[in-house]
């Protein structure tokens, strides 16, 4: 009998592309069976993933060849390289996919509500599950030309998402936007693939990382890897991508193509710290250059995101800074090495993942609920929603303060982390980051209070709450947000710290499978 | 369930925050307890004064949100411009930037590493 359990890795890809493709005609039958259809698909999907955690967490390092009789045998003994697909699953790739599969499973919870009135529900759905079947596979393998494969089915199946409102044609704008960026830098990340297996001829990301030499091919493919995945994260100032697309899509989109976005800075952060993790390459000056670009994310965003008229713009220019603030503690740690505070910045960046995805993803929900109610997206048309979207305001409120780093929300308790360890390295990043965080403050208070506050406007004295799907899926995150800030020393030991310590142990990452025969 | 962390060089507890938070509230409500007795909800008193003008209809005194920090944006004009003429939206100046972070990046992987 087939032990389900072992086979879980694989049925993480199978599960949702199974969904995807089966989604359209279960919308032909009923269209109540294809919403609960695809919560159950991405419920089953979060369950492995839980599952899939608490194994890694418990065993260590876990292996899935395709193909083998054995999944965990890497390669048979007669051969001397991995030669088949491998999944390779670790503490960062579990806290990267548990983002992934959270998220993927909110954003379809919100959706039911919010886009059931659009033409082409049912390709809206397999898309989704498509964009998360792309980015669990990007978070899982551990081999480069599987990686580009997962990349561009998110990066395409991202940006049909983003024109889902078909009707506007700035939504076909930023998708095309979004489309030609993402294939060019897919290409670049071809181009850097095909320098490496014509080196090493192999595409596994563990038996390059045991071979790498230093080479020029090397050094080339390093530049362009790290080029094409910066351009996917969207750093500054390769950042303006973003805000055309999350201002534009529905924000159940945005908040799936935000964790799409985060699935290639994970790409970015394993080339660095496994890929070219070995003692040979010295990244010091990599991560000085990171940092750089981290901080010009932060102040680019937090001042663009001042003079937006626009609500989801603004949001999405926050967003690029909330980027920036990862790749601070990210770039700190890969500069100075994982040494005492080096450590400290990475765990910090590791821990603002997750917490960005949280805090700017309500922000991005409860913006779509003032749109859903309201029509408007504009701030001049908006005051006084307080008195009609209670909830809404609530949630919105809940975020405002963990994406501004107050206390005791979660943005503050990773934000600390990175501030005081970044202070070690130069104390005026750490000052620019703490005030461009006050800066983002203010541009969510004056968000709240032309949204919020202020008298009832004649225009919109007919808005109503959501409906219950949408406030359920931004009562879940809200939840997540406050257990996240009341108790991180619990995330962080048990989330965020394997994940750390998995970036920090590209050994371990390499042995796995170079050890891994029979 | 541990709650604290370690910053580096300091440490974080929720909790301690939450306890503090709660003292500042208790010592505010003292002091507000404080005020005067005779404030009646619903009364003339509570309406705005003036200066003794008529009060303007409620819905043109809210500040709408584009007028909101318009000094912050006036004294950074300049920055605002340069800014704005960055972000042209134009997909071959996307482009452009990514083409300029790739020649960095040679720089400083070929030159300097």
């Amino acid at each position: 009998m087939i032990d389900l359990f072992e086979h879980i890795p694989a049925l993480l890809i199978a599960v949702p592309l199974l969904g995807a493709f089966l989604t359209p005609l279960l919308g032909k039958v009923n269209k109540n069976a294809r919403n609960i259809w695809v919560l159950l698909i991405l419920a089953l999907t979060a369950a492995m993933s839980f599952l899939l955690a608490q194994d890694v967490y418990t065993n260590g390092i876990k292996l899935y060849t395709f193909g083998a009789d054995i999944p965990s045998l890497t390669h048979p003994d007669t051969v001397s390289i991995p030669v088949r697909i491998i999944f390779e699953i670790d503490g960062m790739s579990v806290f990267m996919l548990l983002i992934s599969v959270i998220i993927g499973f909110l954003a379809a919870l919100y959706s039911i509500s919010f886009i059931k009135d659009e033409n082409g529900i049912e390709r809206y759905y397999t898309l989704l599950l498509l964009l998360i079947t792309g980015m669990i596979g990007m978070e899982l393998t551990g081999d480069l030309f599987n990686f580009f494969v997962f990349i561009e089915i998110t990066s395409i199946s991202a940006a049909a998402l983003i024109a889902t409102m078909v009707d506007r044609e700035q939504s076909f704008e930023a998708a095309f936007k979004y489309l030609v960026l993402s294939s060019i830098g897919a290409l670049f990340l071809l181009l850097a693939i095909g320098f490496l297996y014509g080196q090493y001829d192999a595409l596994n990301i563990a038996t390059i990382a045991s071979s790498m030499q230093y080479t020029f091919a090397d050094r080339m493919a390093l530049v362009l890897i790290i080029g094409a995945l910066a351009l996917k994260a969207g750093l500054a100032p390769m950042h303006m991508w973003m805000p055309d697309a999350y201002g534009e899509a529905p924000p159940s989109v945005t908040i799936a193509v935000m964790a799409a976005t985060l699935a290639s800075l994970y790409g970015l952060i394993r080339m660095c710290f496994t890929l070219y993790g070995s003692s040979i390459f010295n990244l010091s000056v990599i991560g000085a250059l990171i940092v750089a670009m981290a901080m010009i994310s932060i102040i680019i965003g937090a001042t663009m995101a001042l003079i937006q008229s626009n609500l989801t713009r603004a949001i999405a220019y926050a967003a690029v800074a909330e980027i920036g603030y990862m790749l601070l503690g990210i770039g700190t740690a890969l500069h100075v090495g994982i040494n005492e505070f080096g450590e400290t910045a990475l765990t910090g960046g590791i821990f603002h993942i997750f917490n960005d995805v949280l805090d700017v993803g309500l922000l991005f929900l409860a913006t779509g609920a003032v749109i859903y109610a309201t029509n408007e997206k504009s701030l001049s048309n908006l005051g006084g929603l307080a008195r009609k979207m209670k909830f809404t305001t609530i949630f919105f409120l809940i975020g405002l303060l963990a994406a501004a780093g107050m206390p005791p929300m979660n943005g503050f308790a990773s934000k600390i982390i990175i501030y005081e360890s970044v202070y070690r390295l130069n104390p005026l990043l750490s000052i620019g980051a703490i005030l461009a965080s006050i800066l983002m403050l203010a541009i969510f208070v004056r968000i709240f209070y032309s949204v919020f506050l202020g008298p009832e406007l004649p225009n919109l004295k007919n808005v109503r709450e959501v409906p219950k799907a949408m406030l359920i899926s931004m009562a879940i995150i809200s939840m997540l947000i406050i257990i996240f800030g009341l108790f991180p020393g619990y995330v962080i030991d048990n989330l965020v710290a394997p994940a750390a310590s998995a970036l920090a142990n590209p050994e371990s990452y390499i042995n796995a499978v170079l050890l891994g025969g029979a | 369930m541990e709650i604290s962390i370690s910053t580096g060089s300091g440490f974080w507890n929720p909790i301690v925050w939450l306890i503090a938070l709660l003292i500042a509230l208790l010592i505010t409500y003292a002091i507000r307890s404080l005020g005067r007795k005779d404030y009646k909800r619903g009364k003339e008193q509570i309406k705005p004064f003036l200066s003794g003008n008529a009060e303007e209809d409620v819905e043109k005194l809210h500040t709408k949100g584009d007028n909101l920090y318009w000094g912050f944006r006036q004294s950074l004009a300049g920055y605002y411009k340069l800014m704005q003429k960055i972000h042209s939206g134009d997909l071959r100046d996307y482009v452009v930037w990514f083409v300029v972070i790739l020649v960095i990046l040679s720089f400083v992987v070929f030159g300097v590493m």
